[in-house]
């Protein structure tokens, strides 16, 4: 940047300024308006891609973090200035450095996630569920939270390119153009879309014209998650489509073989709002909510079972069959459950017949068909349809083949032009169907995604789309309901939404995105178009009428009784908690998220039992082979407690292959072991091989060691001990004016990271990178402390979530020798980063070690860019402490808002970060001298203690014990 | 006056003798050669000193091997290892000369250098040490713009009082105490440099009787001021591991066990630079095998009084009965870093029952070996007491470990450079032996025979 020297000409400046009107400019060489700075400017991104390609990941971050910054100028292309500089003319109703919120969505496995984005002078800078939606109600997950980062992400694809090389979209177009001719003398015969799951009515109603203009065009579908294997199911149940919608909310019991409902994925807000509902209901002795697990690999829902037995795959199949015996669904038992599957399956069933019609019978997506078709029996049987569990029509409705007859008509040679639209399937694809070697001889391949991926190199021609939140589009969230997608920002790049992808595709000269979906809409919208509109959009939820539940029943497929022979482990896949498929594997932050169960960061392990980690003579990070048919994997070794004796577990979304990308290196790629038939399961070897990886964890002990750090309460102990008086040399304050004060609800919490996520996002905290990481220096703010307890074959597991504990006798402040931590008169225990000096006192003394310290200069390693930074928090520099602040921009706003009243806080008017995220409502926060507060209610709960309350810190955080349903292991 | 019927210099040698050669060291330098070999290499750790700080200075303490629970180590026990070897000069010095102990006169010249320069390599790593060393400024109370004040409760407060009034107090009192001796090595200056750096130095001292007069009361009244700064400075360090609510640091015995511990590394420092010297310059008429024996009987004394503070280290948590304090206790014993507790307590306290015996205190090479592995051993007791508190503390979940890096071993050993690259400069520039205050020994040993 230095070198270039142009020519400086104050005078010619001021000349274009004043003609320029209200131009916007981001710097003097822009203004000197010479050849030899846009050729610059053009040159930017493309050049950074080759010159970087050889370097580290590291200083690759490093350079894109500042080359991002002059991403407003890149993306200068389509006569719109990106520059982040003040208005000359001010506009109307867009103060700057007050926010605006914008009812959108983002989409997840084609779902969409509603949100309500806040925006910042056109730049968003955080996500929150929206309120207004029945499927958020405000809540989020850490994926929704993590969308914003991916929209600002640096390694996100940027331009066109014909054969990894930039182009332009004329160039496409001109391409596409050609090959138009052909499909339409042809039918569209050897023309092949691949898409994910779709939702989105534009989108299906595009494909669905393409497909009857074009007959012979195919359409296949290929999700690496996705619900194909319940469709199966449904298939097989009730002799068509439908989608499974649980009211969580409804259930008194529910029992779940191998579905972790509260897990990750699309549906976890939906599924723990209506878990944690029914919770916060119960009260001893009434109104259960008892969950019962029996999983193969430890998921989030297993944690919070009333009774949770760790069962092999082919177990899963006995144990079904023996509760749909038991329940008079099928005929036959098998005789070979042991003892503890015996007792399980007996309480399970029993707690399923007593709650007829409020019960729940549940098999993982993943599950055999056949195993899922028997609960869909069971649950008519109980009489739980249309109560606890409803049918309907797939969201994801359009129909198409599946990839592996894509790839056996590419073999054959009888495709002549695939279009592969949002998903990776050269990466993700099983390896058997060798996708990407086969994708080789299509003459014509065009891939559309957020990056270059693996399918992008594979394909020939690459166009980037465009993130949700810069799109115009529709989705269908969980619960049914459309979301108009309205972009919050402007396009940040040269990219396309899928709508106007298809639209060219469909020979329309440049369609106009927001065009696409009104057309969609126009029928549902009627006559009133404009004001259902801008309803619509204002809402965040499309006010239709919704279909009525299919009416279906069920027919019992026969199941195995009997466990086939023995042989070899059964392995078996798993989406990544914080990556999931591997498409938020480029997401930094997500990488650096500790996965829930493990705590592991930047990386994926193989997950065994205890049982098999001793027949292997293995440890952690340990390396081992998979081995199933052809296919190989090597990986290190997590010895997860809890897992089935005889299943290793690979997760999906490592081993990608994209050199320039921040996921390159990390992990292994688990489609070597897919199978195209059964992708969730096989039989296969295991054996240790040289190697050890040493993985970055943010929790190195998960053991309590005998501390009891997590209480519980049962019915016949429903309170915590009563706290022991705290004396002190210190005068007494008395409670006035606001008392902030945060209560954890243990028995709500799922340990899902949205928390996590949220306050990472609200409070700029920078992401470290995996040696950081490593090293013991992970910024979160806020932690989800994880430990065991008892048998580590089948243990108990808790999860605590731990911000700053706002101590009212805080050690931390008598420790700092320069005032830069120091206590509110409401209670904060507040840091000044601009007065701190990094002795690092205050977290030596801090008995909670919530405090977090810029090693080094963060700020160059973190990807994120400037723009993603929440406005009101200052982002931290070297040398300095910081901490969770109880949000206290948000209370200072809220603050502001009531004073320009002349009226005090109202109670709920400040939320943080993470109590807004929580899906379960585990976390509230509120004044607590206001003795109607939730916050002070809780406070008075016989659950409510204090963490360490024998340091004498007087915690403002405080939580509320967990309760154990199971007291002993016996029924309570 | 002396400490024990027998005396303990030669009395067959005269006073004359006595200023010739301690004043001859500086004038007419014996060991030349030996000298520049260590200076040089003293410069190479002072280098090596140098590089480690400007990295740091430049990317940060994240250089070290710091982490979130460990996010106190090298610097801080370093920092106190450095301080507690600094105590003993003003021990010997002062205390010992307000008792009227008259062996110490012997010692006290290089003890006090000493003390100056291990309160330089002390008082360097608190700025070392900070995340943002460039505002090192605000631990003082200037008066801000901002009105902001430091925050008198901290430990880090007293802290910085506390080793600058030491470092000042030090500094006058060494300086105060080599006016006579600067007089002396003027006089006998030929070449004219020396005499004009001498001359200055020694702020006209023509040692009448007043002049003498004088320098006793300043001599006494800052010794009087020196003392409580040994017992006050290492007890205030140790409140800066006291005053956190850590286990393994929240005890009432740290102030006193600190400063013995303190006194114990610094004794074995003066030991193990006074067999040095007095081999270095053929000193034994003046450092004598009873100087040596009366170092190690100390030695043994403040090594089994730390003693003491490790048996009530144990006793005081399993008294408690706090569980996270037992916790500590078994981290210590048995934990990752068991090998700096027991590694402490057989350098400190094994070795050391050598001294037991009269030969072994009169033999320069074992007590040498003794105060080095003392010297070892309060360098391990340092670290084990600040790494086995803060990697276990409370929570389970943050429990984390602490490995030093390149940087962190550096800095240490580069402070062996920045200790002793100004020590050797002052023992070529300055009597290394208080020349009027060992006559005065002599002097007074030689009245008491004539008369006796």
């Amino acid at each position: 940047m230095t070198q270039r020297s142009a020519p400086f000409d104050l005078a010619a400046i001021r000349h274009r300024l004043t003609q320029g009107g209200s131009r916007q400019w981001s710097s003097v060489e822009e203004l000197t308006d010479d050849d030899e700075f846009r050729r610059w400017v053009e040159a930017e991104f493309p050049a950074a891609a080759t010159i970087l390609a050889g370097t580290g990941r590291r200083t690759f971050l490093k350079l894109m973090g500042a080359s991002l910054m002059m991403a407003g100028l890149a993306g200068c292309g389509e006569g719109r200035s990106d520059a982040a500089l003040p208005y000359v003319n001010q506009p109307e109703n867009a103060p700057p450095g007050i926010a605006r919120h914008f009812a959108t969505a983002v989409t997840f496995e084609g779902y969409a996630q509603p949100v309500l984005a806040t925006v910042y002078n056109g730049r968003p800078t955080k996500l929150d569920g929206n309120p207004e939606h029945p499927a958020a109600r405000g809540a989020s997950d850490a994926f929704m939270q993590a969308a914003l980062l991916q929209l600002y992400d640096p390694m996100r694809s940027k331009t066109p390119l014909q054969k990894g090389q930039p182009t332009t979209w004329a160039a496409i177009e001109s391409m596409v153009n050609t090959a138009r001719a052909q499909w339409t003398a042809q039918g569209g015969m050897g023309l092949r879309f691949v898409v994910g799951d779709i939702t989105s009515p534009t989108i299906i109603r595009q494909l669905r014209t393409l497909i009857s203009a074009l007959p012979e065009a195919r359409i296949h579908r290929f999700e690496p998650v996705g619900c194909a294997n319940r469709q199966t199911a449904m298939q097989l149940a009730f002799g068509r489509v439908a989608e499974p919608v649980y009211a969580l909310e409804q259930c008194e019991a529910i029992v779940s073989l191998d579905d972790d409902l509260l897990g990750p994925g699309p549906w976890q807000v939906w599924h723990a709002q209506g878990w944690a509902k029914r919770r916060g209901e119960m009260k001893p002795g009434e109104g259960r909510a008892r969950v019962h697990v029996a999983e193969c690999v430890p998921g989030l829902t297993g944690v919070v079972a009333t009774t949770r037995l760790a069962a092999d795959p082919p177990r899963i199949t006995l144990l079904a069959g023996a509760i749909a015996a038991r329940l008079g669904v099928m005929q036959g038992q098998s005789a070979t459950l042991s003892d503890a599957e015996h007792q399980w399956v007996t309480r399970a069933a029993e707690d399923l017949d007593a709650h007829r019609g409020r019960s729940l019978f549940s098999v993982g997506a993943h599950a055999p068909a056949r195993v899922q078709a028997v609960a869909c029996a069971v649950n008519e049987k109980l009489g739980n349809v249309g109560r606890t569990v409803r049918y309907r029509e797939p969201m994801a409705a359009l129909e198409g083949g599946s990839l592996a007859d894509l790839a056996r008509d590419m073999q054959a040679g009888a495709v002549t032009t695939v279009i592969v639209l949002d998903c990776n399937p050269a990466y993700a694809a099983p390896a058997e169907l060798r996708f990407a070697e086969a994708l080789g001889r299509v003459p014509t391949t065009l891939h559309a995604g957020l990056y270059a991926d693996e399918t992008a190199a594979a394909c020939g021609w690459h166009v980037p789309l465009s993130h949700a939140l810069e799109s115009w589009g529709d989705a269908r969230a969980v619960d049914g309901s459309a979301t108009i997608l309205q972009p919050v920002i402007g396009r940040l790049y040269q990219s396309r939404t899928v709508p106007e992808v298809l639209a060219m595709l469909s020979g329309a000269v440049g369609p106009d995105a927001q065009a696409l979906v009104r057309e969609t809409w126009a029928g549902t919208f009627g006559d009133d178009f404009d004001g259902r509109w801008r309803q619509a959009l204002h809402d965040g939820i499309v006010q239709e009428e919704q279909p009525a539940p299919l009416s279906l029943s069920a027919r019992v497929p026969d199941i195995a009784t009997e466990p086939a022979p023995a042989e070899g482990i059964d392995i078996v896949f798993r989406p990544d908690p914080c990556v999931w498929d591997g498409r938020f594997s480029d997401v930094a932050w997500l990488q650096e998220l500790p996965k829930p169960l493990t705590k592991i960061t930047w990386d994926c392990p193989v997950a065994i039992s205890p049982q098999l980690a001793d027949t292997l003579k293995v440890g952690n990070g340990d390396f081992v082979e998979l081995a199933a048919g052809p296919g190989k994997i090597a990986g290190p070794v997590w010895v997860m407690p809890g897992q089935a004796a005889n299943t290793a577990a690979v997760f999906l979304g490592y081993g990608r292959a994209v050199h320039r990308n921040l996921s390159h290196g990390l992990g292994y790629a688990a489609s070597a072991l897919r199978g195209a038939d059964d992708p969730w399961h096989v039989k296969g070897t295991i054996r240790r091989v040289d190697g050890h990886r040493s993985f970055a964890t943010s929790q190195l002990h998960h053991r309590m060691e005998g501390f009891d750090f997590v209480k519980e309460v049962t019915a016949s102990r429903p309170t915590t001990p009563p706290p022991k008086p705290q004396p002190t040399l210190y005068p007494e304050k008395s409670p006035e004016g606001y008392g902030w004060a945060m209560s954890i609800d243990l028995d709500r919490c799922i340990g899902c990271n949205a928390c996590i996520a949220a306050c990472n996002i609200e409070n700029n905290v920078l992401v470290v990178g995996r040696d950081q990481v490593a090293m013991g220096r992970e910024m979160l703010w806020l932690r989800v402390d994880r430990y065991y307890s008892g048998d580590i074959e089948n243990p108990r597991s808790y999860f605590q979530p731990v911000p700053c504990m706002h101590c009212e006798m805080a050690p931390c402040e008598m420790g700092c020798p320069v005032n830069a931590t120091t206590h509110s008169p409401e209670g904060l225990n507040q840091q000044i980063y601009n007065r701190c000096i990094g002795t690092r006192t205050c977290s030596s003394y801090c008995p909670y070690k919530v405090r977090r310290f810029n090693w080094f200069d963060y700020r160059k390693i973190d990807p994120a860019t400037d723009a993603a930074h929440n406005p009101d928090v200052t982002v931290r520099s070297r040398g300095v402490m910081e901490k969770c602040t109880y949000c206290v921009q948000r209370i200072e706003a809220a603050r502001a808002a009531a004073d320009k009243e002349n009226r005090d806080i109202r109670p709920g008017e400040v939320t943080t970060a993470c109590q807004q995220a929580c899906p379960t409502q585990a976390i509230s926060f509120g004044n607590m001298n206001n003795g109607d507060e939730e916050v002070s209610k809780r406070r008075r709960s016989g659950r409510h203690y204090v963490l360490l309350e024998e340091v004498g810190t007087r915690p403002r955080t405080t939580y509320l014990a967990r309760w154990n349903d199971d007291p002993g292991g016996e029924g309570a | 006056m002396t400490m024990s019927e027998a005396p303990i210099l030669p009395r067959d040698q005269s006073l004359g003798d006595v200023t010739d050669q301690l004043a001859r060291i500086p004038l007419h330098f014996p060991t030349r050669r030996r000298w520049l070999i260590a200076l040089s290499l003293s410069m190479l750790l002072l280098t090596l000193f140098a590089v480690s700080v400007v990295v740091l200075f430049t990317r940060g303490v994240g250089i070290w091997g710091l982490n979130i629970p460990v996010n106190w180590a090298f610097a801080i026990h370093n920092y106190v290892w450095w301080l507690g070897i600094g105590h003993a000069g003003t021990l010997i010095s002062a205390l010992l000369l307000l008792m009227g102990r008259e062996w110490r006169n012997s010692l006290n010249r290089f003890a006090e250098t000493m003390t100056l320069f291990a309160v330089v390599c002390a008082g360097i790593y608190p700025v070392l040490h900070l995340g943002r060393p460039w505002y090192l400024y605000w631990m003082f109370p200037y008066p801000a713009t901002m009105g902001v004040w430091p925050q008198f409760r901290s430990p880090l407060e007293w802290d910085i009082w506390a080793v600058l009034t030491y470092l000042t107090v030090s500094v006058v009192f060494w300086y105060v105490g080599l006016i006579p001796d600067l007089g002396a090595a003027r006089d006998r200056a030929r070449r004219r440099g020396w005499q004009v750096f001498f001359g200055v130095l020694s702020l006209g001292w023509r040692g009448s009787a007043v002049h003498w007069l004088r320098w006793q009361q300043a001599y006494r009244l800052l010794a009087a001021l020196a003392v409580p700064l040994v017992v006050s400075v290492h007890s205030e360090v140790s409140l800066l591991f006291a005053a956190g609510t850590i286990p393994g640091w929240h005890s009432m015995i740290f102030p006193a066990y600190f400063v013995l511990g303190a006194a114990f590394s610094g004794f074995a420092v003066v030991a193990m630079i006074a067999i040095v010297i007095r081999s270095l310059f053929a000193l034994k008429n003046l450092v004598t095998d009873d100087h040596l024996d009366i170092l190690g009987k100390v030695l043994l004394a403040t090594g089994l009084m730390t003693a003491y503070g490790y048996v009530f280290e144990i006793f005081d948590a399993f008294y408690s009965g706090e569980a996270h304090e037992i916790q500590t206790v078994h981290d210590r014993i048995a934990g990752a870093y068991a090998w700096t507790y027991w590694g402490a307590i057989v350098f400190n306290f094994v070795f050391l029952q050598l001294l037991w015996w009269r030969c072994a205190r009169r033999s320069p090479l074992v007590l040498f070996l003794v105060s080095t592995s003392v010297a070892i051993g309060m360098w391990l007791e340092r670290y084990m007491i600040l790494v086995t508190s803060l990697y276990r503390d409370f929570l389970v979940s943050s429990w984390g470990s602490y490995t030093p890096t390149f940087w962190d071993w550096s800095i240490y050993i580069g402070t062996f450079g920045l200790f002793m690259v100004p020590f050797l400069l002052i023992i070529r520039l300055f009597p290394v032996i208080a020349i009027s205050e060992t006559k005065e020994v002599l002097h007074e040993e030689q009245a008491e025979a004539s008369h006796g």
